[in-house]
């Protein structure tokens, strides 16, 4: 009937339409107007590891003050949550780089992931464990003789195995963790996984009395929110993984001198992060990404040292195969000298 | 109390409507003997399976006098009166064997158990079940066997008003007759009091010592005969030149009644 | 006879649906060459088949924990789904009172409660069972309730007829009838059960030694090996079919009381 054939035009019509318009609004820098000398700029896709937060906050720092405009890219910056896949993105070739953790890339590395580390903006893993200050704790040997106890942390992670693994927790309960500090907040003989620049801030808000036991203090420092991107990129286009590591740094020294600008701009891309929280969060960062006797210039460096303990310790807690990787294969710290010169000045 | 039998049964000017528009029976008036044997013969749909669920108490009249034993049919039922019913279909409990579903009676009307075993043999004598298929599940039974086992239940009991809803219609010719024949001989040993329902005119005239001719819906009782011929009836009565007479006459008063 | 019962079971049964899983394994583990995919993406039948022997005791005290909250959590919403749908079944009053928070128990998603549960009743083997009963509760009590209300009129007449008290046509004719829509209902809650108790583990622990097959899917994908995540999967997975095939076997066992002959001819 000819009702019928109308209907189900009118319907496809919409439909390829709707396919047509459908296209996600990319995060450009709406703070440059000069766009009249874009002819050999370059579209950059970033992927992050979670909701945009503190430990984000030099990529955004980047984009927020230009950097990666300077340097010729048009930074397209996606946000990540929960099980958000970065570097198998990142091997697939859908996002030019990602920001991730590096026991992560050990573990996708060792899936065959050809991805490689170009930039570590924290020298020291912001991963501990928070407990009460009115527990006595100071250190994380102490859980394996505190009774009663419990312990609240996913301990599938590599770093809740290793904690495992180097302190005795047969002694004590472990939880799966809630993703909140609501338990922390009742019970005082309680501890949880957390970031050193997150968790503490919410339990102090509430009057609570936190205190961080580092990861790194045991010796399991894996480098945080580093920049990665597949071997490809780095021997086929050199100068754009120099670009954008260059940016990167620039981005993040401004970040920690001045973040405000660009802390209001994480806040608008998730509302749930407060400007409180974040502008604690750089805090936090501060002796994380510049810990004592480290110099600005050196700022996102990385060792090959630091590569092989981590694998060491990786393989030691049976997340990875005796000989499947080389720890030299995951990174590649040329794009590092480039970026030694650039000294941002606070105003 | 008159040497001459009491109404078992009585209805004045019973009529019933399921809603505004659909009057099923018309001022009914009839009466069943106590011992007697009536059939209430008419088209389909004339409301003669609903005047036989009136008098088991199942559901109440709209209008007019019911009775009974002399008080309203359920109350008869619970206090005075042994009434069994017998449906269309066997409607046998699936989960029980064909002696426990005999049984089923006995248990609801909290019968010493001592009995069972007895009561139910008999039942089963009666309608021509031995004691093998006593044990089968009703599913591995024919048509024929599973309505046996549904006038055994209803037997049991031993009632003094068994009300029959057209139980043989189902079943084809051959069946329908054996099964006839066996009813009569169990009324003749037992001598409840039967309404039967039926539209089969040669299955009325064979049972009964009277059919109540009954009008299409809205029902209303347009004739009543009287069947002249003796018991114990014979296979060999469906022959008689008399029988297809009446037979005849019948149909005839049914195929008017159906205009 | 039966000998060769079996034998048709195997034939009819089993045969067709392992061949069709070689079928699966074989274009499964030539995707992977054909498209040279990468173990972080798809691992291969035999990188799987690997996981599997290599962490066979592990799976296997998996199972027996993960299957034990999930059979008392499917026990739990027998029991209690029969006894809740003999109360819906008295009246309508009751039915349309209760119905709609049985409804909303269904339709919340179980993320959303999950957590709820570890606060009010703590980690352990009890939250998981609570998890598994709450995913398992709706299909037993629905029906249940049907089948003890879908009755025959006739048969209610009968029962009228021999004067039954309501507990004697309850007991003698509701309940044996709503079996065979119980047994049904059993079916769909004994593989809502497992599936309850693996996702109870996402939340819940059982404490630090023992895991449950949600405890390996979790972490084999926060450790991303894939190959042991299949592995875990695929073990769940047999597992929900195994327990499902015991149910069926056993509603089909009660079940023959109402049929004749081989059940094959039921269907």
């Amino acid at each position: 009937m000819n009702f019928s054939r109308g209907w189900l035009t009118l319907v496809v019509t919409i439909a390829v339409g709707c396919q047509a318009e459908q296209s996600t609004i990319p995060i450009t820098n709406s703070q440059d107007p000069s766009r009249s000398d874009q002819a050999k700029e370059v579209d950059v896709s970033l992927a992050l590891n979670w909701f945009p937060e503190a430990e984000h906050g030099g990529y955004y720092a980047a984009l927020v003050h230009g950097y990666f405009k300077e340097e010729g890219l048009n930074v397209t910056i996606r946000p990540g949550g929960p099980k958000v896949p970065v570097i198998p993105d990142v091997a697939e070739g859908k996002v030019d780089f990602g920001v991730d953790n590096a026991d992560k890339l050990l573990l996708l590395r060792a899936q065959q992931a050809d991805v490689v580390a170009v930039m570590s903006p924290l020298q020291n893993s912001p991963r501990c464990i928070m407990v009460h200050k009115k527990s006595g704790l100071t250190k994380l040997e102490d859980l394996a003789n505190k009774k009663p106890f419990t312990l609240a942390m996913n301990s599938g992670q590599p770093f809740a195995q290793y904690l495992k693994k180097v302190v005795n927790l047969d002694e004590i309960q472990v939880v799966n963790y809630p993703g909140n500090v609501a338990q922390f907040l009742e019970q005082s003989d309680y501890g949880q996984q957390a970031y050193s620049f997150s968790e503490p801030f919410l339990a102090e808000r509430e009057k609570s009395d936190p205190l961080c036991l580092m990861l790194s203090d045991i010796g399991f420092n894996a480098y945080t929110s580093i920049l990665v991107t597949r071997r490809e990129m780095v021997e086929k286009k050199p100068d754009l993984v120099a670009r954008m590591t260059r940016a990167s740094i620039k981005g993040w020294k401004k970040y920690l001198a001045e973040p405000d600008q660009s802390n209001k701009y994480i806040h608008e891309q998730n509302p749930e992060m407060g400007l409180e929280i974040l502008a604690f969060g750089v805090n936090a960062l501060k002796p994380l990404c510049l810990p004592e006797g480290f110099e600005e210039t050196q700022l996102g460096a990385m060792t090959a040292q630091r590569w092989q303990t981590l694998l060491n310790q990786m393989t030691e807690i049976g997340l990875v195969k005796p000989g499947t990787l080389k720890s030299d294969e995951t990174f590649a710290l040329q794009f590092l000298n480039t970026a030694t010169s650039v000294v941002v000045t606070p105003k | 109390m008159t040497e001459q039998q009491s109404n078992l049964i009585e209805a004045r000017n019973v009529s019933m409507s399921f809603s505004e528009s659909r009057l099923a029976l018309s001022e009914i008036t009839c009466s069943v003997k106590t011992g007697e044997f009536v059939s209430l013969l008419g088209p389909s749909g004339c409301g003669k399976s609903t005047l036989l669920r009136l008098f088991a108490g199942l559901i109440s009249p709209t209008a007019g006098h019911l009775a009974v034993a002399g008080m309203a049919p359920e109350d008869a039922r619970r206090t005075r009166c042994r009434v069994a019913f017998v449906f269309q279909e066997s409607h046998l409990l699936p989960w029980r064997t064909v002696a426990e579903n005999i049984r089923l009676p006995l248990e609801l009307r909290a019968v010493a158990r001592a009995e069972h075993e007895k009561l139910i043999r008999n039942s089963l004598r009666l309608i021509g079940l031995n004691e093998d298929d006593a044990r089968k599940p009703p599913s591995s039974l024919s048509g024929g066997m599973r309505m046996r086992v549904s006038l055994a239940r209803a037997l049991v009991t031993d009632p003094e008003l068994l009300l029959l809803d057209e139980p043989f219609a189902a079943l084809d010719d051959v069946l329908r007759q054996q099964l006839n024949e066996d009813l009569v001989q169990i009324w003749l040993r037992r001598h409840w009091t039967g309404l039967f329902v039926t539209h089969n005119v040669a299955e009325a005239v064979f049972l009964s010592q009277r059919i109540l001719v009954m009008s299409r819906r809205p029902g209303r009782i347009i004739a009543e005969i009287v069947i002249p011929f003796p018991y114990p009836r014979s296979p060999e009565l469906r022959a008689d030149p008399d029988f297809a007479r009446l037979c005849g006459d019948l149909s005839r008063r049914l195929r008017e009644a159906a205009q | 006879m039966i000998l060769k019962r079996i034998q048709s079971w195997l034939i009819n049964e089993v045969v067709p649906p392992v061949v069709l899983f070689a079928i699966v394994v074989a274009i499964w583990q030539w995707c992977v060459v054909a498209y040279r995919l990468k173990p972080y993406l798809l691992p291969s039948p035999l990188a799987v088949g690997q996981a599997i022997y290599n962490d066979a005791s592990l799976l296997g005290r998996a199972v027996v924990y993960t299957g034990s909250a999930a059979l008392c959590g499917f026990f739990a919403s027998l029991v209690i789904g029969t006894l809740i749908a003999f109360v819906f079944a008295q009246s309508r009053r009751i039915r349309s009172s209760g119905y709609p928070y049985f409804i909303f128990l269904q339709t919340v998603p179980i993320v959303a409660i999950a957590p709820l549960i570890v606060r009010w009743c703590g980690n352990g083997f009890q939250s998981v069972v609570l998890v598994a009963f709450i995913l398992s509760l709706f299909p037993i009590l629905a029906n249940g309730t049907q089948g003890l209300l879908e009755i025959d009129p006739n048969l209610l007449d009968l029962f009228r007829m021999n004067n039954a008290s309501r507990w004697q046509t309850l007991i003698k004719l509701r309940f044996p009838s709503a079996v065979p829509g119980l047994l049904a209902g059993a079916r769909t809650s004994s593989g809502l059960a497992v599936v309850g108790a693996i996702v109870g583990e996402f939340f819940v622990g059982y404490g630090s030694k023992r895991f449950g097959l949600g405890y390996l899917i979790n972490t084999t994908n926060d450790q991303l090996q894939i190959d042991r995540l299949f592995a875990a999967v695929l073990t769940s997975t047999l597992f929900g079919i195994a327990i499902f095939g015991l149910v069926n076997l056993i509603s089909v066992t009660i079940l023959r009381r109402w049929y004749d002959g081989p059940v094959e001819d039921q269907k």
